[in-house]
């Protein structure tokens, strides 16, 4: 069985993130094509405290998604502990039992699970599987029948173009949200300060180890005791994630990994449809209702002007000026300068 | 009561061939390591100055009675990357898997998996083997007890754990290297072949923290278990690895291979290499599930 | 003149005189309220999970008073305590009231007002970022909150919003994000 598209192939799916019930709803109304999500527990890459659904609110929000005619795909996209693999099986049962569109996976166990004990289930790999040649892409498909990939955030354009004529399987990327610098899944930076990340509990740079310390006229961000970045009076602070802090290397102060950005592939959109790209992907499970709401519609009205024949020009910059207020912003890999 | 082995992982850094070459030539005579692993894993633009080295390395290596390993590229991006993955993988000696990309290729036949590689449980690991893996390092945030359960659930491989070495805690598509000299990845200069032991990382208060090694960054501090034979035995721990630095890593070697045949306790071998010449402090909290840059007695 | 207050705070003499407060009828009208809440929506408490027994100190720069809130179910307590009398070592979140209203009902981002230091959050942040989600998740009307429904919860909620909306233009309040 298939996800049962409810547009022409050739309009780039909307995947947009559900941190809660509410932004389900939000994401729904304001015309995603299909929304993600995950359960509140540590089988998924957001498990912050408070957030996430239930078994019950799956069900619930499949049935919200399914009347308006919008996917949901949930992520069980962490890495399963050992002799603890029963938690992540049974989130693909109830995921199968909840009549959900997809799963999003990254382990072999859980992906060899899903594929001997729900069949009909549509698998997509997880971007913290970190799959980014036709060699990785094509044995996934061909071992677990996986039908979608989500790429690394570390791939050109160009590359992905590539790819994309070399693999059977649809690709979809990250156009908006967080930006991982390192290579998704295989980053123990979080664990390394704090004992916790992405693969072994779902979070990175997790609040509980955050502090901002004041010293004299002087504000520092610390992550499990390391100091991450510091800010001066008045200056606007930012949370301490430790790839985007401020080091010292080379005799120089500087964001050695990478600014305090996000991604914002916006202006991006008409070359990622050229290469052939099946879905665009919204990071923010831990966003509020009304940013969902936000980015979600802009989003939408691009696409929409994409496949009419427009070039989405305006949208794009209409778009770009409403959400880079405060934050600053970039395209990320995808433009081969990034590295 | 088998015994614990010792190998020697693959270089992450950009050594040059002259150095390769005195390095394994030592290792060959010296050092009480019954496996080593070879090969470039880190960045593929390394690959035309060092792929001269490894068959003498390896001729060298097999003579000095040491199994060669062959590691894959942690992160294959480009055609070249690719290709010396499909040649390594089609060759007559055992292969280190790095990444999915190796697994596709070397399935079916004998494969070790390398710590780059994602196995966290024993499901994962049954996997691997149904399609020929026939060790496993997994990677460094693994608390021993998580490897613990894989080894038991899995008897028919050798678990191999990470005890030595800056911590291989990330890759990216981005080089830092280049990224701090202000220079593009492109246009590098291989300029990483200035930091035998990688760039150092430290926090705006100046603590140590990290360190850059081309797209790679490791711990700043150096992982060092210490724990005893009888209780990495218990664990289901049948080799160590020992990842190369420029320091005595054949006095490394034998410290180890003294403290897993009794001759010296934990104590004693960790005095032994806190008087070397380490490129950071001592660290061992991944073993314990703990932040991995801590120090546990 | 006396000193001006900071960006979204209530005039000093209007501080003075909020202070004549009756803090326990105060305390109880609110404890009742979220015991209300508990079980109407008892999904926003089984999401807040092990935080429900936190304690939270929410404290209102602008006022004398702090709120001391536990949050567990039909078991929650709101009490006011005086700000010396605050409980160290919970989980805290200050800023001016207006501002701190402002989340309850998703007029502010919580992440927005912490990053422009609007809003100071102590202590556990874990408990707090509970807090904030299942605070989006609840969707709460300043009427539901205080267990209102039918006409006179429009009526309540319209009022409320429109008093907001001009508190906050006439503190020089943080625009909503």
């Amino acid at each position: 069985m298939s996800l049962q598209m409810t547009n022409t192939p050739k309009t780039m799916e909307l995947v947009c993130p559900a941190g809660t019930p509410a932004a389900l709803k939000a994401a729904v109304d304001a015309g995603a094509h299909t929304v993600y999500c995950g359960f509140r527990n540590e089988t998924n890459a957001r498990n912050f405290p408070g957030l996430n659904f239930s078994v019950r609110e799956l069900r619930e929000g499949v049935r919200y998604a399914h009347q308006r005619g919008t996917n949901v795909l949930v992520a069980v996209n962490t890495f399963a502990r050992a002799g603890d693999v029963g938690i992540w099986t049974k989130a693909v049962d109830d995921i199968a039992a909840c009549g959900a569109d997809a799963i999003i996976a990254a382990d072999l166990a859980v992906l060899d699970y899903a594929l001997k004990h729900h069949p009909q289930i549509r698998l997509h790999l997880s971007v913290q599987a970190a799959a980014a040649t036709p060699e990785a892409i094509n044995f996934y498909a061909e071992t677990f029948g996986v039908q979608r990939v989500v790429l690394p955030r570390v791939m050109s354009v160009e590359e992905i173009e590539k790819l994309n004529a070399e693999i059977d399987v649809e690709t979809e990327v990250f156009v908006f949200g967080g930006l991982c610098v390192m290579t998704e899944g295989r980053c123990s930076l979080s664990s390394y300060a704090t004992g916790k990340s992405p693969n072994l509990t779902g979070v990175c740079s997790p609040p509980g180890d955050v502090s901002y310390d004041e010293e004299g006229d002087k504000l520092f961000a610390r992550l499990g005791g390391f100091t991450i970045d510091g800010f001066n009076a008045g200056e606007s602070a930012g949370y301490p994630t430790l790839c985007k802090g401020r080091f010292n290397a080379n005799d120089e102060t500087s964001y050695l990994f990478e600014d305090p950005v996000s991604l914002n592939a916006a202006a991006l959109l008409p070359r990622l449809k050229k290469a052939g790209i099946t879905a665009l992907k919204i990071e923010g499970r831990q966003r509020g209702k009304a940013y969902i709401s936000q980015v979600v519609k802009a989003f939408r009205q691009a696409v929409d002007v994409l496949d009419a024949g427009g070039n989405a020009e305006a949208e794009v910059s209409a778009m770009l000026s409403a959400m880079t207020e405060g934050g600053r912003e970039t395209t990320g890999a995808y433009k081969k300068i990034w590295r | 009561m088998s015994a614990i082995e010792l190998a020697l992982g693959p270089s992450f850094f950009n050594w040059s061939a002259e150095y390769l070459h005195d390095f394994y030539a030592r290792v060959a005579d010296e050092a009480p390591v019954s496996r080593v692993y070879i090969g470039e894993v880190i960045c593929g633009k390394r690959m035309p100055f060092n792929d001269k080295a490894w068959p003498q390395v390896i001729e060298r290596l097999e003579r000095g009675g040491k199994q060669v390993v062959l590691s894959t590229i942690a992160l294959p991006v480009t055609k070249r990357d690719r290709n010396s993955i499909a040649d390594l993988c089609e060759m007559d000696m055992l292969v280190e898997v790095n990444d999915v990309a190796a697994l596709a290729k070397r399935a079916g036949k004998p494969f070790a998996v390398g710590p780059f590689f994602n196995v966290y449980n024993e499901g994962a690991a049954q996997t691997l083997i149904d399609r020929g893996m026939e060790s496993l390092c997994p990677p460094v945030e693994l608390p021993l007890s998580s490897l613990a359960t894989i080894a038991k659930a899995c008897p028919q491989i050798t678990t191999e754990l990470f005890a030595f070495g800056r911590l291989p805690l990330a890759v990216s598509g981005r080089c830092y290297h280049a990224r701090a000299h202000k220079l593009h990845k492109d246009s590098c200069q291989f300029i990483c072949d200035r930091d035998l032991d990688g760039m150092d990382v430290d926090t705006l208060d100046n603590q140590q923290f990290l360190a850059a090694n081309g797209i790679q960054t490791l711990s700043h501090s150096v992982q060092a278990l210490t724990m005893a034979a009888d209780e990495l035995r218990a664990n289901g721990v049948g080799r160590l690895r020992l990842s190369p630095h420029s320091i005595d890593m054949v006095k490394v070697s034998e410290d180890y291979a003294a403290m897993l045949a009794d001759r010296i306790n934990s104590e004693e071998l960790e005095a032994r290499l806190r008087s070397l010449p380490l490129p950071g402090a001592l660290a061992n909290g991944y073993v314990g599930g703990k932040p991995g840059h801590l120090w546990a007695d | 003149m006396s000193e001006l207050p900071r960006r979204g705070e209530f005039p000093l003499t209007l501080q003075k005189a909020l202070g004549f407060l009756p803090a326990p009828p105060l305390g109880f009208v609110l404890t009742k309220a979220v015991r209300l809440l508990a079980r109407r929506r008892p999904d926003l408490f089984e999401r807040l999970d092990q935080y429900k027994r936190a304690h939270f100190v929410i404290d209102p720069v602008d006022l004398p008073h702090v709120f001391k809130l536990v949050p567990n179910g039909v078991h929650a307590s709101v009490e006011l305590l005086p700000r010396a009398k605050a409980p160290q070592g919970a989980a805290s979140i200050r800023g001016p009231l207006v501002v701190l209203l402002g989340l309850v009902d998703g007029t502010y981002d919580g992440d927005a007002m912490f990053f422009s230091r609007d809003l100071v959050i102590e202590g556990d942040t874990d408990a707090v970022l509970a807090l904030r989600n299942t605070m989006e998740e609840a969707d709460l009307t300043p009427a539901e909150l205080m267990g209102l429904s039918g006409a006179l919860q429009t009526y309540a909620d319209k009022a409320a919003n429109a008093s907001l909306r001009s508190l906050r233009r006439l503190l020089n309040a943080p625009q909503a994000g």
